[in-house]
């Protein structure tokens, strides 16, 4: 059991836990009348039960051999997925005070460039090509509100 | 409605202009899907369902349909020519699809992958045709015991296919399970797991939840790598299979739609299953098995029939039951009932020309695709090469624009970005994304054909086990989990597990 097996198994195992909790404050019920948490704390109950089956297998029966084959991700295999989550919350959070236009336009370009950061100065005609085609696709042609943020001052 | 009048139904509705176009849109994206190794029929369907939204009903169901079997027609182009399955359905074809590229027969290959599928899809279009009618009857006679019985068993059907973990897959149906039960319980009329954020009164959102778990933890695993698979240089003259290529395969196209039509229709079934069974049945079946791997065009026809006739017969037990069985049938779920749609026996009764009107799309669709498989293959090898640092930019744009537009809410946004961390986790860790998918769909109705049952029985489980159909269901989901956790079956999948 490798140390992401571990941690996803002991967050499922609190969040059961905390479910579970939360399900009996709702109210679980009885059969004639279930109360609003009586499946939350069925599922609970099951995620926690094999919840526990899997980090006892894991622990106790000392599969080294599995865990030695188990490949694990290099920095540079994470780098760019873990850029790409950021650069995505950034975007969302900036979408509305900013609006459509130039968040897409920035997000495009750093992935663009995250990509090929050599080619910089094609990546911001691309990046503006890409935010500008497709807001006329979208907001213009397909009738879809993008947020305009700041640009609306422009009207 | 006689048979005849019903098709004639179906493909009045079809054919119409508006409805044609979709299905060819939802071709087009499908073969291109297909093509495209590293994004799924599901993550492509999930993108695209926002822009579904303002478009006919019929049209829309008509496009996400195409999309999930044209992408069994796209994926053998990568497999037989880049030995790089483009759906997980098409990972047999490479067996010997790539053998006979390298040997100079990646045309026959790609012909007899392209008229094997052509086949199956019709054949299955008429199976669905026939089969509907007496399937809707006897899905009239459910009730809520029957449902939750049913829902049960595929669960625990698709859990059992997982190609990772067993005791994960049925984790993540709890996980799918709980997550269902975000928001308000319109029973009780009290919220639950909310925490106090107005945004999940109304329940986790499906879309984004998808996108994310498809779309974007797919995109995020592909960026881990840097190496695109190369084309294998294969002269591509002589699509058209000789009579020998036909001769040969013919029969093995018949079996694989045949098996893989019905295991399509069981719950949790679909494309996958049926492709690999056909497999191993030509082999066992044939003249010279030693042939197998090595190039032989029936271990190219037989699974790209039953993974053809499979994505078909998968929409059977959510046109006639109303209950999706796998990830791609929980799209089309959630896409009907965006249109106000509930899918089920009753469906052929109230809405006749969109139930025929979908069927007979298929088989619309299956003409289109042989059309765009065979003639534009160079198409598809030229787009092979369009770069995936490029490609994957367009995706997310799409994925962004998509979600923002279901509510034009930046909530949407951030979910979708969340699940796909989750998904990217998951897949990191061995958690497989479509028993969740299908346990968030199914928890809703679960709780419900559940209280409904108790309420019918006055709190007596026992209601369970007096229905016949409720009681077959359950008796075989107890003998499915007893295997499951067989040492027998345990010592089988660490062994495909290792092999993976």
């Amino acid at each position: 059991m490798n140390a992401l097996d571990r941690g996803s198994c002991i967050f499922l195992l609190g969040l059961s836990v905390l479910i579970g909790l939360m399900s009996i404050r709702l109210g679980v019920g009885g059969l004639e009348l279930m109360g609003t948490g009586f499946m939350p704390l069925l599922a609970s109950i099951l995620l926690f039960v094999l919840t526990v089956i899997v980090l006892v297998k894991g622990l106790w029966t000392h599969q080294k051999q599995d865990s030695e084959k188990q490949r694990h991700l290099t920095w540079e295999e994470l780098e760019r997925p873990l850029k790409l989550v950021v650069g995505l919350f950034v975007y969302a959070f900036l979408l509305l005070p900013l609006g459509y236009l130039i968040t897409t336009f920035l997000l495009v370009f750093f992935m663009f460039n995250m990509m090929q950061p050599e080619k910089w100065r094609k990546d911001l005609l691309f990046a503006a090509l890409v935010a500008a085609a497709s807001f006329v696709l979208f907001d213009t042609l397909l009738s879809v509100r993008l947020p305009s943020g700041i640009l609306t001052v422009l009207g | 409605m006689d048979l005849l009048q019903t098709i004639l139904l179906g493909f009045q509705t079809c054919l119409q202009p508006v409805n044609l176009l979709y299905c060819f849109i939802g071709t087009l994206i499908g073969t291109l899907v297909g093509v495209l190794p590293g994004l799924g029929p599901g993550g492509a369907m999930a993108i695209l369902l926002p822009v579904t939204f303002n478009a006919p009903p019929l049209a829309s169901i008509i496009m996400l349909a195409g999309i999930y079997y044209g992408a069994q027609y796209g994926g053998s182009t990568t497999s037989i020519l880049m030995n790089i399955p483009g759906e997980a359905s098409s990972i047999v074809t490479c067996l010997d699809g790539y053998q006979m590229a390298r040997q100079g027969r990646a045309g026959p290959a790609l012909g007899i992958a392209a008229f094997a599928s052509f086949i199956a899809g019709t054949l299955s279009t008429f199976g669905i045709i026939i089969l509907a009618r007496p399937l809707v009857g006897f899905a009239l006679k459910f009730g809520p015991p029957e449902y939750f019985a049913l829902m049960i068993l595929g669960l625990i059907i698709l859990s059992f296919l997982s190609r990772k973990s067993l005791i994960k897959s049925f984790m993540m149906v709890a996980v799918g399970l709980l997550l269902s039960y975000v928001g308000m319980d319109t029973m009780a009329g009290q919220p639950r797991f909310t925490f106090g954020i107005d945004n999940l009164l109304q329940g986790m959102p499906i879309i984004p939840m998808v996108m994310g778990l498809f779309g974007i933890a797919e995109i995020m695993e592909n960026l881990e790598g840097t190496e695109q698979g190369s084309i294998f240089k294969a002269h591509l003259s002589g699509l058209l299979p000789s009579l020998k290529d036909w001769r040969d395969s013919i029969w093995a196209i018949m079996r694989g739609t045949i098996i893989g039509f019905f295991l399509g229709i069981l719950p949790g079934g679909g494309a996958l299953l049926g492709s690999f069974v056909s497999y191993a049945i030509e082999k066992r079946v044939a003249k010279h098995p030693e042939e197998f791997g090595k190039g032989a065009i029936a271990g190219v026809a037989a699974p790209e029939a039953a993974n053809n006739a499979g994505s078909q017969g998968a929409f059977i037990p959510l046109m006639t039951l109303g209950i999706p069985t796998n990830v791609v049938s929980s799209i089309l779920f959630a896409a009907l009932l965006v249109h106000n749609i509930t899918p089920g026996p009753l469906m052929l009764k109230e809405r006749p020309e969109m139930f025929w009107g979908l069927i007979t799309s298929m088989y619309v669709g299956n003409v289109m695709l042989l059309a765009l498989n065979l003639p534009l293959i160079g198409i598809w090898v030229k787009i092979l090469k369009i770069p995936f640092n490029r490609l994957f930019v367009l995706i997310i744009v799409f994925c962004l624009i998509g979600v923002y537009s279901i509510d034009s809410s930046v909530w949407d946004v951030g979910v979708m970005i969340l699940f796909g961390v989750i998904g990217y986790i998951m897949r990191k860790a061995g958690f497989e994304s479509p028993p969740l998918v299908l346990a968030f769909i199914l928890g809703p109705r679960m709780e419900q054909s559940l209280r409904q049952s108790l309420l019918l029985s006055q709190g007596s489980v026992g209601i369970f086990f007096e229905k016949p159909i409720a009681l077959s269901c359950l008796i075989l989901a107890a003998i499915l989990v007893v295997i499951s956790f067989s040492r027998y079956t345990v010592q089988k999948r660490q062994e495909m597990l290792q092999e993976d």
